[in-house]
């Protein structure tokens, strides 16, 4: 710009100067002058008046020559007299290793001299031959040819060119620190990326947050940048084949760096299937991302523990899709999912394993070869990493991705599914019909009750004390239970909150678990101290009579007899309860202590028989709380004859009129023994007012 | 009915149009909270299988919408039924809503609903209440409320295209949450607290099947509302209030009735829960 300025005032200073260009041309217009040194002299006036110093006349530039003839020295012409701008820059840049006639080298004869705009790429292919053809190859250079007014020329990425620096200068602008703002120049331009179909999003600014970005901030040196990925002057879009980015060439791409990782990948299942063409098998980029490529550790990268399961192996292991194509098994995702593993990681525990810590990571392969972590013969090892012992033991091993529900299973646990799914829905179905036909037919009767004012006492201090210690624990057990079974319903993440620090969910679990089982065991160590209370063992012995007892209530219900079934201190209902919760404990604390030390069951055990002890767990765990919601709080709520509630647990009193009648032997044992006051003695124990309940 | 069938005079709480009113509340609101918990909660297997039955979520939806046109000739029916009374019986809008057997809250109803509490605690007697408790009139209003809300978002999701000629178009989402969530609140409101109230009280379980009868025995009366019946007594109108209580095949009829709505609004219930714990979107 400035030399045009100052070519224009000359153009209206030295138009006079022509006469005297004339007399230099007299000898330097003769082609082949040669000075004494026998340097060409000769300037031929045409081309000068066809070149960019045109306007120009001889003295002009030559100011040191003020007569004529003129010495035999004279001063060497400085380029920077006038074109200072470029000539500041160019010192300090890479082009002034060519010495003194670097302006020259380029631009040609002063006297004939080139423009600059017809300069590139021509001129610069005379040393840089390579780089210029790779461009010209490359997206940028096409997109040039087709008249693409964003085509990046040299200096779009290089700077101005008189001032271009090496690219391990730290200030130029391909300098491993500077190369992603030049880029981003256009690729972070939303306009640019729309005109021209470049889908990805926000390429530069996921590079700049990713591990190779961060890096190269800091300073790495050997980082990746833009080029170390996408190649510098020949760089093609990752469809054409050229592509360093295309599919099939980023394992080789990524080697540059990571040579010992991609030389397990390539030995791995997912690289021999790249190798053989399979175009759904991963390449680096497909589980590790592009521009945005994390450390696993990191929450954010696809790899970390809470999801690489579910959102990196799952989009391809869970794909319906590709399970059809290529014959993996269906079910590997869902099973994981529903396994402890599954569902600690899905609650938050990140120790527990995911696919990765089993199966590997770059160096996956199919469990039939040798060398796999999920080889029969391996397991041991790959099972003890987290599972301290199994090595040594003689670890017995079944089927690892079992789901419940279907799948390789154990004979063992198909039968406990089988007999739970039987057993769940006639149990509940019969307590269901059992109690509705009950309160149908005591509404319908509608007996008022009677209020003699008499209450018995049923339950002593002792019994209340372990009711308590179960009352406490049982729902602490459901809900940390279900909890680790439901993650991700809103009710289960308050408990999992903590869940990658501590395990707090699992340790009330067994918290509760250990409270459940000391109150049981405290019910016993109550009976077997106390001679008096032992009866209620001898009490609660199921016999001939509840069965017929049972029917009778039945028939009794139905309106089929008049006669009202009499019980003895427990009836039939009660019995069942007891004992199914007796049986209920044990099976759970059996199948949960197999679970708990999972590691001892490991070593001693088959596989499965925590994967039975697993499923025991869970269908006895729904079978006991639905029994306890319709069993016992029909016993000790809805029952009319009870309703609003049993208060025994709280004083262990129970109104004695019921008992009275429908307990008829029970009740004088109660008055034999003392048991039975009147309502005077016990008026302040009595928090309700309503003398009657409405019957309408 | 402790002297067993022999025709008693009861005292009559509720007119016949109020009964009605109430039977076709029960119906239609039964039907909108079905069909919409079927859309509600689409994602799981029962919604599938009801919405099945009620002939596919089109039918559903004519459902819905014949139920809330009954709901609304309900809520204009007792408008209009109110400017009569006030008309023939209080004179005066005054009178109505000011009077002892107004809907309106009191500061009564305060000091009630603190006494009620102390009570629950076991802190002195229980309140003698009035004609109407305040968590009746508290029930009563949350119609009023959910006709206002659920009602005026109902008919923009009916009749989008003319409501967008005035409203913009986001008021339509905003709508969909509105309905959505306030309807599944009212369901759970009735089915629960209501539910609570008429059923599950020990006074009243299993059943009060007054506002169905109109009637209530005067025993009933003495006990619950106390203060009406000092009033009545004191004023010496309560025999006019009394009628003969309907013949048992009326009332076991009624029972059907009351029990299968019961049973549908508990399913509802349970089905909320179950969809609430383990498949809430």
């Amino acid at each position: 710009m400035r030399a045009t300025l100052v070519a224009l005032i000359y153009l209206v200073l030295a138009l006079p100067g022509a006469a005297v260009d004339q007399e230099c041309l007299a000898c330097h217009g003769q082609a082949g002058m040669k000075s004494d040194a026998g340097k060409d002299i000769y300037v031929d006036a045409a081309k000068h008046a066809a070149s960019a110093h045109a306007v120009l006349g001889c003295k002009d530039c030559h100011t040191s020559i003020k007569e004529f003839p003129h010495p035999a020295k004279i001063a060497k012409v400085q380029c920077a007299t006038c074109h200072a701008e470029e000539a500041k820059n160019f010192s300090t840049s890479v082009h002034a290793l060519l010495g003194n006639s670097a302006c020259a080298s380029c631009h040609g004869n002063a006297h004939d001299l080139t423009t600059a705009e017809t300069l590139a790429p021509s001129k610069c292919t005379e040393c840089h031959a390579q780089e210029v053809k790779d461009l010209a190859d490359s997206i940028h250079g096409q997109a040039a040819k087709n008249g693409d007014h964003d085509a990046p020329k040299c200096a779009s990425c290089h700077g101005a060119i008189h001032g271009v620096k090496a690219a391990n200068e730290p200030d130029s602008t391909i300098a491993r620190k500077k190369l992603a703002d030049t880029c981003a120049k256009c690729h972070s331009d939303a306009g640019f990326l729309s005109r021209h179909t470049i889908p990805i999003a926000h390429p530069v600014e996921s590079y700049r947050q990713s591990v190779h970005g961060r890096a190269v901030a800091l300073g790495n040196e050997k980082a990746a940048d833009c080029s170390s990925c996408h190649g510098s002057h020949n760089i093609y879009p990752a469809r054409d084949a050229h592509s360093r980015v295309n599919h099939w060439k980023v394992p080789a791409t990524c080697a540059q760096c990571h040579t010992e990782i991609a030389r397990q990948f390539n030995e791995s299942v997912h690289g021999e299937a790249v190798k053989a063409g399979v175009r759904d098998a991963p390449v680096c980029v497909d589980c590790h991302g592009e521009h945005l490529i994390m450390n696993p550790s990191n929450p954010a990268s696809p790899l970390n523990a809470a999801h690489v399961s579910s959102e990196t192996c799952g989009r391809c292991h869970g794909d319906p899709r590709l399970a059809l194509r290529y014959d993996l098994p269906a079910d590997r995702l869902p099973s994981y999912a529903g396994s402890y593993h599954g569902l600690a990681v899905e609650g938050g525990k990140l120790t527990a394993a995911n696919c990765a810590s089993c199966h590997g990571v770059h160096d996956i392969r199919r469990s039939s070869d040798p060398r796999s972590t999920v080889n029969a013969a391996n397991l041991p090892k790959t099972c003890g990493q987290c599972h301290k012992g199994v090595v040594e033991a003689k670890f017995t091993i079944g089927p690892v991705h079992v789901q419940t529900g279907v799948g390789p299973n154990h004979p063992v646990v198909r039968w406990i599914r089988w007999t739970y799914l039987t057993l769940i829905p006639v149990t509940l179905g019969f307590m269901f019909l059992h109690n509705l036909l009950d309160l149908m037919s005591k509404l319908i009767r509608r007996r008022p009750r009677q209020e003699s004012g008499e209450v018995a006492l049923r339950m002593n201090l002792w019994f209340r004390v372990a009711h308590l210690g179960i009352m406490a624990s049982f729902p602490t057990l459901v809900v940390t239970g279900f909890a680790l079974k439901y993650p991700e319903t809103w009710w289960a993440k308050p408990l999992l909150m903590w869940e990658s620090n501590a395990g707090v969910r699992g340790g009330l679990h067994r918290t509760a678990a250990i409270v459940m089982l000391l109150a049981t065991f405290y019910h016993f160590v109550h009976l077997a101290l106390k001679k008096r209370d032992r009866s209620f063992l001898w009490a609660m012995i199921p016999t001939i009579k509840d069965a017929t007892d049972m029917l009778d209530v039945f028939r009794y219900n139905l309106g089929l007899t008049k006669q009202e079934p009499r019980f003895t201190k427990f009836n039939y209902a009660e019995k069942m309860e007891y004992w199914a919760f007796i049986w209920g404990t044990m099976v759970m604390a059996l199948s949960g202590f197999l679970l708990w030390f999972n590691n001892f069951a490991l070593r001693h055990f088959p596989k499965w028989i925590t994967d039975a002890a697993t499923a025991v767990h869970w269908y006895e765990a729904l079978l006991a709380t639905f029994s306890i919601l319709i069993w016992h709080f029909y016993l000790v709520i809805f029952d009319p004859a009870v309703y609003p509630m049993d208060t025994a647990w709280l004083d262990g009193k129970i109104p004695a009129d019921h008992y009275r009648h429908t307990r008829p032997g029970y009740y004088c044992t109660l008055v034999r023994e003392g048991l039975v006051e009147t309502s005077e003695e016990s008026e302040d124990s009595e928090s309700s007012p309503e003398p009657t309940r409405g019957d309408d | 009915m402790p002297n067993g069938g022999v025709a008693q005079r009861q005292f009559i709480r509720f007119t016949r149009l109020q009964r009605i009113l109430h039977i076709c509340m029960i119906v239609s609101f039964m039907s909108l909270a079905l069909t919409g918990l079927t859309l509600k909660f689409s994602y799981t297997k029962w919604a599938a299988v009801l919405s099945h039955l009620l002939g596919g979520f089109e039918s559903a939806g004519y459902i819905h919408r014949s139920a809330a046109v009954v709901m609304f000739g309900v809520f204009i029916t007792h408008l209009v039924d109110l400017y009569r009374l006030k008309k023939k019986v209080h004179g005066t809008w005054r009178a109505l809503l000011l009077g002892p057997s107004s809907m309106l809250p009191s500061r009564r109803d305060l000091t009630e609903f603190v006494g009620t509490l102390k009570w629950f605690v076991g802190q002195g007697e229980r309140p003698a209440y009035g004609r109407w408790t305040y968590w009746e009139k508290f029930d009563y209003f949350a119609v009023f409320w959910g006709i206002a809300v659920i009602g005026s978002t109902g008919l923009t999701l009916w009749f989008p295209v003319f409501f967008t000629r005035f409203l913009p178009g986001w008021f339509l989402n905003v709508a969909t949450i509105i309905h959505s969530d306030e309807a599944l609140l009212a369901t759970g409101f009735i089915f629960t607290v209501h539910f609570f109230n008429t059923h599950l009280r020990p006074e009243k379980f299993p059943m009060d099947i007054t506002v169905f009868t109109g009637r209530m025995p005067l025993e009933e009366l003495k006990r619950d509302k106390p203060r009406e019946y000092e009033a009545l007594a004191a004023s010496g109108k309560l025999e006019e209030k009394m009628e003969e209580a309907y013949p048992p095949i009326v009332v076991r009829a009624i029972r059907a009735f009351a029990w299968a709505a019961l049973a549908v609004g508990f399913s509802i219930v349970l089905w909320i829960i179950y969809a609430m714990l383990f498949a809430y979107r």
